[in-house]
């Protein structure tokens, strides 16, 4: 134990002390609390319903989780350089309906989903360069373009979407290996290289400094406007896949997915981690923050509890998540005295 | 006040946090219509002690009376109703409302109205500035003056509930020499109407001039309190330090000795000009030699750095490292090629205060250091160790937050960080601003050492024993441009001479 763990361990007492130990592991690592608290929502929801623990609802958790966890792989980043982008719900539309769109007038699946995702990613470049270039606020920004497109996907999909697409489309949303569904499996995969990325490539260390200060990192010889272009780019693009794999899974694509995405994403996000200012978050527990909320959701679920409840839930647990951090980091410093 | 005059007395104040005690058994008493200098090294224990003595904290161990009662203050707001005002180094003003509006932040609203009346407050502003600044309008906005004015805002401000006890923090960092004499002129106002003045300062010439008592801190203990008439200024650093110091630039030396300055200008700078800042600005820095910008503040000096460095685009000149010429604008390539900027503000635009050591030290070595597109941590890893050992910084571990570090060690990491990129050329901006006598001088020894490894230095500083002692050729900027070039053994007041403009250099 370091100097400060046994001021407060002789505060609680010697049996105590693994206590402490534990206690700030907890409050310091946000990932490992959230694996605590995953593993009692798991606890309670098996032992509260036989529904919980069957391949079919871990499933439904599962494929719930693989649309908002794609997303969240690009905002872990974007938050990171102390940004964020309220548009992904419309880009996530967007790529499904162009995708669906290209795909039942004729062109062959693989090549509508890659123009589908061009368009995406270039939506994400004009993000990036109105807010570098012309330095419009990313909140006004990203707002805008939120409703640009929302207008977009409905002049594309017609007030019902698109339906009756190519059986070569759907097998990206419907496919499994085993019993595991692609959806979840794609979603794992990149989970998996944006953590690694976000943890040991320049680019992404590079956000990490922007977002922490970002007077100094341009004198470091960051390229600041790089950066945040690369952010945006890729948070679209990531946002158009999902869109994509949501449309091959239902088989059509609608124009009415994506309203509840930002905020739950970023909501996730922050739940892993991150700040709002920046400079802090990773992939893996903007995951775990997205597996969270998708638990509390299924929970609902399972329990009854109307639809129209989710986004009390996901407000709640947002604000709860964020209260407890700033809770924990006074209560540390008054009462035990132990630094952060 | 007591029968001896003491108007604010703290006895036995003690104060830790969590194992670190920073203070211990301090006594420190305040007389009516005196000015008691407090000084410290970074991490003695000023800062912990004014907080106490404003109500920002509260004292583990100890108690304090003013004039004879006791005053134990549950808050900043409880203090200044006591009769304590404190003006920090941070500035407290809001730039976007009127001076009047400032000052009168901390008064109760007349009357419980709750319409604020703009001719009483300009009212109170006025009969408070009249003694301090009557040039300040009190309905011009705060933003529209100067770092000094702004200063006399404070103060104004600090004033404006009658205090019976006056502390100032290092007040003088960032102003120049006429603002410093103005303040002092103030300050001694302000005594002679019976005020008690607290005044920490680094500076302690400034001691001698302004202050009666000086006390000082070392270690979190109060090492003493002598009249100022009483102790040289030799022993009050020993005592600050607890060692003997070499501050005559005999002891660095002197000018280029080791290597010899090369020919050859490892920097070179031809007819540089920027619109309000600068203009027709030549010089010239060879390897092995240290080059003092000397002036004051406001000079523009800092922008020249900066524009230099690429930070800032220049209208016109060139700017060549080496004999080549530098594309203006890019930092990025200002690095790779080897010249490096310390800034003046660390906080600001330096540091990243969230992260740790290592990820600071390494900043601007990512792009340099490493192959491909990944980061090498254990190269930053050990990158960031060898600089701490090179330059003596005090830290618990490299993953330490560098906001938790004192300001000397903070100081040094900024400097570590651009001497990581093994630059052949560096300008420091301020790299001795508010930080204590002894990190002062490790950094000092450090420039001389990195002078005689063959950098080349272009040191820009306010502290103009600090440019006089250091440099092997001092060059001197007023308002944009070079107005003189003087060589090493010149004294500080030749420099403040031409830099004030109280003396002109002769054409040619």
């Amino acid at each position: 134990m370091d100097a400060e763990e046994r001021v407060a361990a002789g505060a609680v007492g010697i049996r105590g002390a693994w206590l402490v130990r534990l206690l700030r592991v907890l409050l310091v690592q946000r990932e490992a609390a959230l694996v605590v608290f995953i593993a009692i929502i798991g606890a309670v929801m098996t032992w509260l319903t036989p529904t919980f623990l069957t391949v079919g609802n871990l499933e439904a958790v599962g494929l719930g989780l693989s649309s908002d966890g794609v997303i969240a792989i690009g905002m872990t980043f974007l938050l990171a350089a102390g940004l964020f982008d309220l548009s992904v719900g419309s880009v996530l539309a967007f790529g499904g309906i162009t995708a669906g769109f290209f795909d039942v007038h004729g062109i062959p699946a693989a090549l509508a989903i890659v123009i589908a995702l061009l368009l995406s990613g270039g939506i994400g470049l004009l993000n990036g360069l109105l807010v570098t270039k012309a330095r419009i606020n990313c909140f006004i920004e990203t707002l805008g373009m939120l409703s640009i497109l929302e207008g977009i996907v409905l002049l594309i999909g017609g007030g019902f979407g698109i339906s009756n697409l190519s059986p070569a489309f759907d097998v990206i949303g419907q496919g499994q290996v085993g019993t595991v569904q692609y959806p979840i499996l794609i979603t794992i995969g990149l989970a998996i290289v944006g953590d690694f990325l976000m943890r040991k490539s320049r680019l992404a260390r590079y956000a990490y400094y922007v977002g922490g200060n970002a007077k100094a990192a341009r004198l470091t010889g960051i390229n600041v406007d790089r950066v945040v272009l690369f952010g945006f780019f890729l948070t679209a693009l990531l946002a158009g896949f999902s869109g994509i794999v949501e449309t091959a899974r239902f088989g059509s694509a609608s124009v009415s997915v994506g309203a509840n995405t930002p905020l739950n994403v970023i909501a996730e996000v922050v739940i892993g981690g991150a700040a709002l200012s920046g400079g802090s978050g990773t992939v893996l527990g903007s995951l775990l923050g997205v597996l969270l909320l998708q638990l509390i959701l299924n929970a609902l679920n399972l329990l009854g509890v109307a639809t129209y409840w989710q986004p009390v839930a996901a407000g709640i647990v947002l604000i709860s998540a964020v209260g407890f951090d700033t809770l924990t980091s006074r209560i540390d410093f008054q009462k035990l005295g132990m630094r952060r | 006040m007591t029968a001896t005059g003491v108007i604010f007395e703290a006895r036995q104040i003690s104060r830790s946090f969590a194992a670190v005690r920073a203070l211990t058994a301090v006594d420190l008493a305040v007389r009516a219509g005196e000015i008691h200098a407090l000084c410290g090294e970074n991490g003695a224990g000023k800062s912990t002690l004014m907080a106490i003595f404003a109500g920002a904290l509260e004292p583990d161990q100890g108690s304090m009376e003013i004039d004879g009662r006791r005053y134990a203050p549950a808050s900043p707001l409880e203090a200044r109703r006591a009769g304590i005002a404190i003006v920090y180094q941070e500035r407290s003003l809001m730039g976007n409302i009127s001076v009047a509006e400032n000052i009168c932040m901390t008064l109760p609203l007349a009357g419980g109205r709750f319409l604020l009346s703009k001719r009483e407050m300009a009212a109170n502003a006025r009969r408070l500035l009249r003694d301090l600044d009557h040039t300040l309008s009190p309905n011009a906005l705060v933003a529209d003056y100067g770092i000094a004015r702004q200063q006399v805002v404070e103060i104004a401000k600090a004033l404006a509930r009658e205090p019976r006890m006056l502390i100032l923090d290092e007040p003088t960092a960032s102003i120049d020499a006429d603002a410093r004499a103005h303040l002092f002129a103030i300050l001694r106002r302000l005594r002679s109407r019976g005020l008690g003045i607290v005044y920490i300062s680094h500076h302690l010439d400034e001691v001698y001039e302004i202050a009666d008592r000086v006390s000082v801190l070392r270690n979190g203990r109060l090492v003493g309190t002598w009249p100022v008439a009483e102790i040289d200024s030799q022993r009050l650093a020993r005592e600050m330090v607890g060692r003997a110091l070499a501050t005559t630039p005999a002891a660095h030396g002197g000018p280029g000795a080791a290597s010899g300055a090369k020919t050859g200008a490892a920097l070179a700078v031809e007819a540089l000009a920027r619109e309000g800042d600068f203009a027709n600005i030549d010089l010239a820095v060879r390897s092995g030699e240290i080059v003092g910008l000397g002036g004051l503040v406001g000079a523009g000096r800092t922008e020249l750095g900066e524009s230099i460095f690429g930070l800032r685009m220049p209208d016109r000149g060139t700017v060549r490292l080496a004999g080549r010429v530098l594309p203006r604008g890019r930092p990025d390539l200002s690095v790779r090629r080897g010249l490096a900027l310390v800034t003046e503000d660390r906080k600001e635009t330096g540091l990243f205060m969230e992260k740790s050591v290592r990820d600071n030290i390494a900043a601007p070595s990512l792009g340099l250091i490493g192959k491909g597109p990944l980061v090498d941590d254990r190269f930053a890893d050990a990158l960031a160790a060898e600089y701490c050992q090179r330059l003596g910084i005090r830290t618990p571990s490299i993953q330490t937050r560098i906001g938790d570090l004192s300001g000397g060690n903070q100081q040094k990491v900024l400097i570590a960080m651009w001497l990581a990129t093994r630059p052949a050329v560096l300008i420091v901006d301020e790299p001795t601003k508010g930080i204590d006598v002894g990190a002062k001088a490790e950094i000092h020894r450090l420039l001389v050492a990195l002078r005689d490894q063959g950098l080349a230095i272009l040191l820009i500083s306010s502290d103009h024993r600090e440019v006089v002692s250091l440099s092997d050729r001092i060059l001197v900027m007023r308002k944009g441009r070079l107005v003189a070039s003087l060589p090493a053994g010149a004294s500080a007041d030749e420099l403040v001479a031409y830099a004030s403009g109280a003396v002109h250099a002769a054409a040619a």
